[in-house]
């Protein structure tokens, strides 16, 4: 088995979020795939969801449809259940989502205090994304890495305990592309590939599990 | 779900052996088994508070406002009567203390986020929300922060706006979508107290039966564009009645406010509709406001100028007086009667047959198939299709004709009792849950169901596989080797026209060879227009006479009426070729619009012009209206009284609502002052007196009259009503409303302005025999019902193609052309829609739909414009690729028209030329076309 598959590899190479459009041909592959390990078609819906967030940053109104159309529900169902999470975003984003937490234990250790500094640095408010579609920035729920409040994700890598000084330092690493190896492209959730039922034959790929160390670095 | 909730009346009928005991607040009750709490209370006059409870839908527990308390092996618990099936044994308390906290709990919750704007809230007045929080609430909130806030009104669809901060996520306009209609183009969004009900980013809600969704909101969140701010609940007045845009016969009620119609509602018939309707028939009334005809108008030097009534009517009766000397019986053409009730038809009736004799009187407008063999046919009721073995559908898409017959069909097929067989030239709204679908290509039906039933025939078709066919046969109960031929019982078969462009002799012989080869099948003919059953039963078609029978069998008209046609008559198609040919004198159009509705329109226009007098009756000003000489208004929908027929043979009561405009006047009226004109006295004075005539002489209607259904008679009567049921004023028990919360004061609508007062009518019982003696009806047949109406063998052969069978092969298609397939939909630019202001936009313009090979020969992208020729006529399309489509055909929908906004002249749909009418031939059996790409000739197909 591969480590890095032709797709991952191609997924890793948009250092944009893409401005709409459907599932790539290897993308419909993936799709297949994912919805054959369930017994209904419909369960792939959250799966099939992350793979178009995975291709384009957000989930497109073209892949609403074609999620739709490949597991026999409506797009109403598709948009419906992609808009309870606050991990997929039905909306262009920046390249990078930056996810700050201020529940209980990162608030107790100044998550707000972090919050600010964010917004102050990157001249947006929580929820919002910049001009040039770098950052977005959003408040998050706990993000269950508390031994590192108060903690933030950058597209789902970790980060924390982090300050405004050592935020500063995050933006400046992630705009001049030192963190490219770390953080993926928004949307990409794993640099394996998945090939045989829900256990990846091989672990040993550090790639997707090692940001966080780094982070702290 | 039960088999209780849609079928009561077997719950009824069920022995009390296996009743189930409950103990409801202290008192023993019997209830059905598997029945749900909130039902048997409910029977047992016991009503528990609900919001998300619909009896037509699957019960989801998610608004908990019918919590009680329930006994159980850990003593009394709350929970919800809607999701809970009632035990043997069970205890129940729906008032204690502990039930009531648990409903001003709900309440109050559901309270916290609902604003109290309900004095601006087109729903306030008559809100379950409002009306159970007056009754079940606590009275008092604890609530003191700001409510959560939303964008508002949300335009969810084309018809519907959504006020997301007064909803409370019921589910009830979700679930109705996906599991009612099909169309769940909405679903909720978002979380928690943000959750929200949208459609996708990609698509409105446009769902053909929206409307539903705005009825059965418990709360004002949705609201109908076409009523919103319009009035207020108590000052509605409203009279139940029946809908006639469609020959499905919807119960609704139709409700006005200072003597003009603001909405209808549908009612919980569940013979037929179950409250359910579409958006045509829920919104189509505001057309009664817009476009009308208010007084006679007649031509003066080439303008219609209005007239006095007694002009008009001495005109009209001094061109018949001349007409009749050169020959009434095909001097006179008379069509139409689709629009009007069954007294207007039979007063039409007497008038064309009875005293002018004419030949040439006829209903429908082409795009039916023989009247003879539609009413010949073993009918099924609507009931008896949802209930089949096995259907088989061999017509037009029931979504766009039929709505609210493929709704309770689509219910029933996903519960996966019926098997559904279709055989239709194009995909429908059916085809996903039909187990064989085939497509026979125009003008290959026939050959399609002669391989069914000819069983030394290894393919059907364009199928070859034999399991299939094998399967296709036996559920269609074709005898094969061994397996027993079951002769069609539990079959039933709905046949229409699919394809304008293809001729009816088509599925007139398909009809004949099932109807031959499977004597115990039923039909349901899917004949669309209004009452177009109605306007046959009372004789307004070729060789027929009021009450299904032959013009042969006609002695007794002849005697009460004078005079009958001397030949059996022609149908519209050859009724205008005369006209063209200048043979017809006069042609009177009662409501039918030839120029916009006859699929040959240089046919139509060429009999126009051919035609030295035409009268029309019209609602509208029409195309048709518009060029006649004289034209007289008419009543229209909510204006009109009278009794209907449905496909079925339902009869139900039409009820007048509001005075119609000006000096607009009924259709019977008018046909008894022109036969008074004539030296006639039909002796109708009043509208019961001419009901009561066909109750006294239609033997078919025998005991059906308006004073049959003096009582509330909300599912009607189906004909012939057999004898035992025939005691006047008591036809039809007073139906349930089965969604209260959804219908308020449905209950009391016949007090409240239905034309159909108690009468004189005394309750007489009567033998089927002394009913034919009275009718002065032969006697002898006396046991058999049947005998005596049309039967498949005296339906006249097809003239027009007298080739018969040889003809019917597929005819060779043109190399370089498309067979043309003319399909109808929902949304065409007939009277209705093109006068309703929130409907117009939703004409769409003419699509020709092409297989991506075909579209791909001829170098065309989708949306892109083409030019469609047939027998030297153009018109202009907009290519729509579809992928199910075959190659070698092309799809064009009939009756599109450019639209004019009623208030700015603006063009508002249908903007591109030519109405593919144009394209027709009435004589040929199929159509070809051809597409000219717009800067370049013709590619050929190679």
């Amino acid at each position: 088995m591969k480590h890095n598959s032709d797709y991952i590899d191609k997924v890793l190479e948009r250092n944009a979020p893409s401005a709409g459009g459907g599932f790539s041909e290897e993308g419909l592959k993936r799709a297949e795939a994912l919805i054959a390990l369930y017994p209904k078609k419909r369960s792939a819906l959250i799966p099939l969801c992350h793979l178009a967030q995975g291709e384009h940053g957000w989930i497109t109104e073209e892949c609403i449809e074609e999620i739709a159309g490949l597991l026999g529900v409506s797009p109403a169902e598709v948009s419906g259940t992609a808009s309870f999470y606050d991990m997929l975003h039905l909306e262009p984003v920046g390249q990078y989502v930056i996810s700050v937490c201020t529940n209980i234990a990162c608030m107790l250790a100044g998550a707000y205090e972090l919050l600010e500094a964010a917004e102050e640095k990157l001249g947006i408010a929580a929820g919002q994304t910049d001009t040039d579609m770098r950052f977005t920035l959003e408040e998050a729920e706990c993000l269950g890495a508390c031994d590192t409040a108060p903690c933030l994700q950058v597209n789902s890598r970790f980060f924390g305990p982090m300050n405004s000084a050592s935020f500063d330092k995050l933006i400046t690493d992630l705009a001049s592309g030192a963190l490219a190896g770390v953080v993926p492209p928004h949307g990409v959730l794993s640099r394996v590939e998945r090939v045989f039922a829900l256990t990846a034959k091989d672990t040993d790929d550090a790639g997707a599990i090692d940001s966080k160390e780094a982070g702290q670095k | 779900m039960t088999d209780t909730i849609n079928n009561p009346s077997q719950a009824e009928n069920e022995e009390a052996d296996n009743a189930v005991n409950v103990l409801l607040d202290g008192v023993a009750i019997k209830a059905h088994e598997g029945e749900l709490l909130i039902e048997a209370a409910e029977r047992n006059g016991v009503f528990i508070p609900r919001f998300c409870y619909h009896p037509h839908m699957k019960p989801v527990g998610v608004c908990r406002m019918c919590l009680v308390e329930v006994s159980g092996p850990r003593g009394f618990t709350l929970q919800p009567a809607c999701y809970l099936k009632v035990q043997e044994n069970m205890e129940v308390m729906t008032s204690s203390h502990k039930a009531k906290r648990a409903q001003e709990g709900v309440l109050e919750l559901l309270l916290v986020n609902h604003p109290l704007d309900c004095p601006v809230c087109d729903k306030g007045g008559e809100c379950p929300l409002q009306d159970q929080t007056m009754s079940y609430g606590p009275g008092e909130s604890r609530f003191i922060e700001e409510k959560r806030h939303f964008d508002k009104p949300i335009e969810l669809g084309p018809l519907t706006y959504l006020d997301r901060e007064r909803c409370i996520q019921c589910s009830r306009c979700t679930r109705f979508a996906a599991e009612v209609a099909g169309d769940p183009q909405i679903d909720f969004a978002g979380r928690g107290d943000m959750t929200i009900v949208a459609t996708s980013p990609t698509r409105p809600f446009d769902s053909y039966f929206s409307g539903n969704t705005v009825q059965i909101c418990p709360v004002g969140a949705l609201t109908a564009k076409a009523y919103r701010f319009k009035s207020r609940p108590w000052d509605l007045e409203q009279a139940e009645t029946t809908c006639t845009l469609c020959s499905v016969g919807c119960r609704e009620v139709a409700q006005s406010s200072a003597g003009e119609l603001v909405r209808y509602l549908g009612v919980d018939n569940l013979a037929v509709n179950q409250s359910w309707l579409c958006d045509k028939g829920r919104y189509g009334f505001e057309a009664v406001t817009n476009g009308r005809v208010l007084t006679p108008l007649a031509r003066h030097e080439g303008v219609l100028e209005e007239v006095r009534w007694a002009d008009a009517l001495a005109d009209i009766a001094a061109g018949i007086r001349s007409a009749l000397a050169k020959g009434g019986n095909d001097q006179i053409a008379v069509l139409g009667g689709a629009k009007f009730v069954n007294e207007d038809n039979y007063a039409w009736a007497r008038l064309a047959k009875g005293v002018f004799g004419s030949e040439l009187v006829d209903a429908q407008s082409g795009d039916g198939f023989n009247a003879e063999l539609a009413l010949a046919l073993p009918r099924a009721t609507i009931e008896e299709t949802v209930n089949a073995k096995t259907v088989v559908l061999i017509s037009g898409d029931l979504k766009e004709e039929l709505p609210v017959l493929y709704l309770r069909l689509y219910q029933d097929l996903a519960k996966g009792m019926t098997n559904l067989v279709e055989i239709s030239p194009t995909v429908t709204s059916l085809s996903g849950s039909a187990k064989i679908k085939l497509s026979p290509r125009p003008g290959e039906l026939f050959s399609v169901i002669e391989d069914i039933f000819d069983t030394s025939k290894k393919a059907v078709g364009a199928l070859k596989d034999e399991s299939t066919i094998s399967a296709l046969r036996q559920l269609l109960d074709v005898s094969e080797g061994d397996v027993p031929n079951g002769e069609g019982e539990g079959t039933v078969f709905i046949v229409g026209r699919a394809n304008l462009a293809e001729a009816p002799i088509y599925i007139e012989e398909s009809v004949k060879l099932i109807a031959s080869k499977l004597p115990k099948a039923k039909f349901l003919p899917a004949l669309r227009r209004g009452n177009i059953f109605g306007a046959l039963d009372m004789g307004l078609a070729p060789n027929l006479l009021p009450g299904r029978i032959n013009s042969d069998k006609g002695d007794f008209f002849r005697r009460t009426w004078g005079t009958l046609p001397a030949a059996p008559g022609l149908g519209t198609p050859e009724i205008l070729a005369k006209c063209a040919e200048g043979e017809v004198s006069v042609l009177i159009l009662l409501g039918s619009d030839p120029l916009s509705d006859f699929f040959d329109q240089e046919l139509a226009e060429k009999a126009f012009e051919n035609t030295p007098f035409i009268v029309a009756l019209a609602s509208h000003l029409d195309p048709s209206a518009a060029s006649a000489d004289i034209v007289l208004p008419v009543s229209y929908m909510g204006e009109t009284a009278g009794t209907v027929t449905n496909l079925e043979g339902r009869v139900s009561v039409v009820s007048q609502k509001v005075t119609p405009p000006a000096l607009a006047r009924q259709p019977w009226a008018i046909a008894t002052d022109i036969a008074r004109l004539l030296e006639e006295d039909f002796g109708f004075r009043t509208l019961e007196q001419v009901s009561q005539e066909i109750s006294d002489t239609v033997f078919l209607y025998r005991g059906v009259s308006l004073a049959s259904f003096r009582r509330y008679a909300g599912n009607g009567a189906v004909v012939p009503v057999k004898a035992a049921e025939v005691k006047i004023g008591s036809l039809s028990k007073s139906s349930a409303i089965f969604d209260p919360i959804a219908t308020p004061g449905i209950a009391s609508a016949e007090e409240q302005g239905a034309p159909i007062k108690t009468g004189s009518a005394k309750p007489v019982e009567f033998e089927e025999d002394s009913l034919k003696e009275t009718a002065g009806l032969p006697g002898d047949n006396s046991s058999k019902d049947n005998s005596y109406f049309i039967s498949l063998a005296d339906v006249t052969p097809n003239s027009r193609h007298a080739g018969g069978l040889e003809v019917i092969a597929e005819p060779k298609a043109d190399k370089y052309g498309l067979r043309l397939i003319l399909q109808r939909d929902l949304y065409d630019a007939g009277s209705t829609l093109t006068n309703c202001p929130t409907m117009a936009p939703l004409v769409g313009e003419q699509e020709i739909s092409l297989s991506p090979s075909e579209a791909g020969n001829f170098g065309l992208q989708s949306g892109s414009s083409v030019n469609v020729t047939a027998k030297s006529q153009k018109i202009e399309a907009k290519v729509k690729i579809d992928d199910t489509l075959p190659a070698g055909v092309a799809v064009l929908k009939a009756n599109k028209n450019k639209v004019r906004d009623i208030f700015s002249a603006e063009a508002v749909a249908g903007d591109i030329s030519g109405r593919a009418e144009l394209l027709l031939d009435a004589s040929s059996l199929v159509t070809d076309i051809r597409l000219e790409t717009k800067n370049e000739k013709k590619k050929e197909l190679g």
